[in-house]
Formats: structure tokens, sequence, C-alpha cells
């Protein structure tokens, strides 16, 4: 099943260091600006508005490899 | 010299120069340290360590997250060198890596987790007394052997073979200085009750070893108090402190209580189940004082029984009265500890030292017999 990990900025080191312990260079992730955890609903949706074509490019992408 | 692990199964071997402080110099650059001294984990000192088990040296024990390491024998056995162990100690430290890749402990969420949790190796049974863990006075501080660098072991080989890295994998905002190394064991001689591991339903002169997801151990000083519902409020309020993980993630807590409030709680009759049940109640926080901080967005989750629209409704801490553990360890005073948790993303595991068979060792010379 295609998926898509989101991460935030400050994570993104930890997600390329997973790409290469997985031995999965292609794994797919798309970063939001950190933190999210102290915003209100409405900068949450913004927040996800933001990435929402990043992320279904790359499942995408998962698909066409699949 | 053999090398420390890499994600291939078996240890290579490096040159390096005849010089301690090269050898160290070069084990720190390539990250494979805590930032202390290691031992040189040299051929002989590895053999060494492998005499005690009946693994053999290949044998794949687990594969340790995140990096999905294959922990051999022999890998574990180079990290116990490098700790500073004395070859007695592998049976322990191996025992508390298998433990924790039991699927409830959720090694992987603790190897990369933001929250500050370490790995409690707490040893109960003989094995205490024969490898001189210190239970007693510091227990959890400097000064004994088998403490300092079983607890360093583990925390090496989940580093080294497992991949836990930090500010890379391991994320952890401020670590903890548990994170060094985190093993006592428990004062069974100065305990009015039955030891933990007799709780789990092991034999008394069975050893084991529990890995318990802990946080640093927090204070919880009691000289007043005359009864024990006023010397566990105390405790309680210890482990209900706002900003503690439980609150909104009940999960598990431990309570060590030295021997003196140990002998204080027993000399009334009670026993570690009317402790647990007493700490259950007391150890809340009322949903008014919760409310809109922490980790509220989870309040509801695991606890749809408490209506978080009453002010008045208390929250425990902890999952159940079972979920918290009642140790004795400590030396004279009366100073108690708590150790939170990450809540309920983890679980701790107790498991005995045994044979490859499943039986339970008497002596760790058995395994050089």
């Amino acid at each position: 099943m295609a998926s898509v990990t989101i991460v935030t900025s400050a994570f993104v080191k930890a997600a390329e260091a997973h790409r290469k312990l997985l031995k999965q260079p292609d794994l797919p992730y798309v970063a939001v600006p950190h933190p999210i955890v102290s915003m209100s609903g409405d900068e949450l949706d913004a927040s996800a508005d933001a990435i929402f074509k990043s992320v279904l490019g790359a499942i995408s992408r998962g698909h066409q490899t699949k | 010299m053999t090398r420390p692990p890499e994600p291939s199964a078996a240890a290579d071997t490096i040159d390096v120069p005849n010089s301690l402080r090269a050898i160290f110099d070069l084990y720190y650059e390539r990250g494979w340290t805590d930032g202390l001294p290691v031992i040189p984990p040299t051929e002989e000192l590895v053999a060494q360590m492998l005499r005690y088990t009946d693994r053999a040296r290949d044998e794949v024990i687990c594969e340790l997250p995140p990096r999905g390491g294959v922990a051999t024998a022999e890998l574990i056995a180079v990290n116990c060198v490098m700790a500073g162990c004395l070859p007695e100690y592998f049976p322990v430290v191996l025992t508390a890596i298998e433990a924790a890749m039991e699927e409830k402990y959720n090694l992987y969420g603790r190897q990369t987790t933001t929250n500050p949790a370490a790995h409690l190796v707490l040893i109960n049974g003989p094995i205490r007394k024969e490898l001189d863990v210190n239970c007693a006075g510091q227990c959890f501080g400097p000064g004994w052997r088998a403490n300092a660098t079983i607890g360093r072991a583990v925390r090496l080989a989940f580093r080294n073979i497992g991949g836990a890295i930090p500010q890379v994998t391991d994320m952890s905002t401020h670590g903890m200085p548990a994170r060094y190394t985190y093993c006592i064991g428990e004062y069974e001689e100065e305990s009015p009750w039955e030891p933990l591991h007799v709780e789990m339903g092991y034999a008394a002169d069975t050893s084991t070893v529990t890995i318990f997801p802990g946080q640093c151990p927090v204070n919880s000083f009691e000289h007043v108090a005359k009864t024990p519902h006023r010397f566990l409020g105390t405790v309680a309020s210890t482990m209900a402190h706002l900003g503690t993980n439980g609150i909104y993630r009940p999960g598990e807590n431990m309570v060590i209580f030295a021997p003196e409030g140990a002998r204080f709680l027993s000399g009334f009759g009670w026993s570690k189940k009317d402790i647990r049940h007493a700490l259950f109640e007391m150890a809340r926080q009322k949903v008014k004082d919760a409310r809109e901080r922490g980790g509220w967005f989870h309040a509801t989750s695991p606890r749809v029984w408490i209506d978080i629209e009453d002010d008045e409704a208390t929250m425990p801490v902890v999952k159940s009265p079972e979920s918290i553990f009642v140790a004795v360890a400590g030396g004279p005073g009366r100073h108690n500890l708590v150790i939170p948790t990450t809540g309920d993303l983890t679980e701790c595991v107790t498991r005995p030292i045994t044979f490859k068979d499943g039986t339970p060792i008497r002596s760790v010379k058995d395994f050089v017999r």
C-alpha cells in the first residue's frame, strides 16, 4: 500500500536517517513547519492544506512504483 | 580488536594504534560510545564474556530497532566489554535485551521518542549478591561496577546495534542522566514484603531481570507523616504532578521505598496490594486542573469512564492499581522514589535469567562448570 510519512521540520534529519536504516532511500515523507503540537485547529488545518499537494504527489508516485 | 556493531551480524576486526587515547578517539569519532571512555573489545575479552552463556557466538538473539540491527551474542558481548562489564554480568545484559524485545515494551518507540525515558534494569533473586549489585545506599548513584556497567552495556547495545543515535534517530528532547546507566537490585533482605519477581510468579530463588521504561527517579521525602494515608499522600502527590505523562496517558509507575518507609507501612499491616490501591486512589489530578494543558488532547482516549466535563472528576496517573510496581531499595533515611514512564505507550517486562532451553540458572557459574 502506498503511504507517505508526515514529519515536522525538526524531524527531517530523523526521517533521512530512517531512510538509510530501513534501506529505503526513496521512502516518501513530507515535512511541515515545527512545531504543530501547540497549534489551534485552524492553524493545523492550514498546515495540512499547505502540504496536501505534496502528500498526494508522494502517494501517487508510490502507486506508480508498485 | 573486534569492531562494534554495524548492521552486519558478525563483528569485524580493525587495527588501531596501540594507544588507549587513540582507540578512544577513534571509537568516539565513529559514534560508538556514550561519550565516556570504553574498554577496547579485544578478541580475548569478548571470548571471556561469551564463556558466560550457552548461546553460540553467532546466534541471533534479536533485531534491535530502529535500525533492525542483528544482535548476535557476540555483538552484545562486544558492547558489554566496552561498557566495562565483568564477564559474569553477561547473562543479565542478555536477558535485559531479550526482555526489551517483547512487543509490549515497544522498544522502537522507546528508542526514538522525544520523551526522556530510559531503561531501568531491576535485578531480583540470588544473582544480586553473586554479582554484588548494589541494592542499598546510593544504588542509583556511582560506585558499584555491576550497577554502572550492566545498565551502560544495555544502552550501548541499543545505540550501537539498534542505531538509536542522539539527535539523529534518538529524538529525546533532553535525554536524561539515566541514559548513561540505570540499574539496581531490589533490597529483598530489607523488604517486609515479597520481592517484585515473586509477585510476578517466579520462585524466590530464581534470578530475574525487569526492564522498566522509566524516566529518572523523582524524590519524595517524608519525615513527618504518622499514618500510611498521610505518608502515601506525599508519594501520590509526587506521582501526579502536572506535566507527568500519566495524567493524560495513564500507564505504569514504579515506587521505590527505602527500607525505613517500607517498614513503616508494613508496621501498620499494609501489604504491597494495599499500597497500590491507595496510590491508585490518591495519585490523581482533577479534571479542572488538568484541562487545556499538558497532554489534554489525549485525555479521553483510554478512559471513557472519566467525565471530562465534570471539573471535580479525577484522573489517575496509572491504568490500574496493578500498574504500580512497588519495590524496596536504598539506604537509611525516609526518602522514597517515584519512577514515571511515558504512559500507556509501553509496559515493563520481567524475565528469568535462564539457559537457552529456558531453565533458570542457579548461578552464573553454571555456564562455566
